[in-house]
């Protein structure tokens, strides 16, 4: 398959790598969940509702990285010369970027939260967002993937 | 560093100086204030090494690229915590993500603009 215009093609091979993304971290979430990192999780996992969660996290991780994973890939297309790199390192490295600033940012400013205000939950927080190293970094594979091979 | 630094000043100093001036708690406002300008001293180092890589492909001149490299900023650190936060039906927090974030970073971009001058 090959897509002409390049800002199509970045959206499609965004929307289509971050489907890959958000099953890579809903399966890391559930591994997490079912060795004891979430409780509330792990609780959920072990009740009657244990299917209907993992369906309705599945759609939720689906939704939310394949459009932030589209509107990535446009930005991807219309940079693509100016990342370092050739080919899946070039994406890899732009899956890096966003992770740093999309993800570590909130991470460090919550940590910091927590260091100012000794309030425990601001850590919780710092760790959390630090949960989509699950899926940045497979997100930019997939990427350079498909963009190459739809050129 | 600095196009990451005075955003800071224009957007923290003078509501913590107002809620200092209340609380009267001057050595915790102090700490609080070196520790939030070194962080944003950092991440204005981070983003200006990238904003670097790009910054002839951003079209426009100083304010316009200003403005667009706040853009893509407010994207980067913002679009995909506002997806998240949205999905799991946490509306509020998506919309003080969404709105209070954004204004430091037009100012960073502005002032990047001005500062930066890419070599020839």
């Amino acid at each position: 398959m090959k897509i002409e215009n390049a800002k199509m093609r970045g959206f499609y091979t965004g929307l289509f790598a971050g489907f890959i993304g958000a099953i890579a971290v809903h399966i890391s979430l559930m591994v997490s969940a079912m060795s004891g990192f979430h409780p509330d999780y792990a609780a959920l996992l072990a009740s009657e509702r244990a299917i209907e969660f993992i369906l309705y996290q599945l759609i939720y991780e689906l939704g939310q990285v394949g459009i932030s994973g589209a509107v990535f890939g446009i930005f991807y297309s219309m940079f693509y010369e100016a990342i370092p790199g050739k080919g899946v390192k070039k994406s890899f490295i732009f899956g890096l970027i966003i992770l740093l600033f999309s993800n570590l940012w909130w991470s460090s400013y919550n940590f910091l939260l927590g260091l100012l205000t000794g309030i425990e939950k601001f850590f919780w927080y710092s760790i959390l967002w630090t949960g989509a190293v699950y899926f940045w970094p497979v997100y930019g594979i997939f990427l350079g993937i498909f963009y190459e091979r739809w050129k | 560093m600095i196009a990451g630094i005075v955003p800071f000043f224009l957007m923290h100093i003078i509501p913590m100086i107002e809620a200092g001036a209340r609380a009267k708690d001057i050595p915790f406002l102090i700490s609080q204030a070196i520790v939030h300008l070194g962080w944003n001293g950092i991440w204005g180092v981070i983003f200006g090494l990238f904003i670097s890589i790009i910054f002839d492909r951003i079209p426009g001149r100083v304010i316009t690229k200003g403005l667009l490299i706040g853009l893509i900023y407010a994207l980067f650190s913002t679009f995909q915590p506002v997806c998240s936060l949205w999905a799991y039906g946490n509306v509020t927090s998506a919309l003080i993500f969404l709105l209070g974030g954004p204004q430091d970073k037009f100012i960073f971009g502005i002032l990047f603009t001005y500062l930066y001058k890419p070599p020839k």
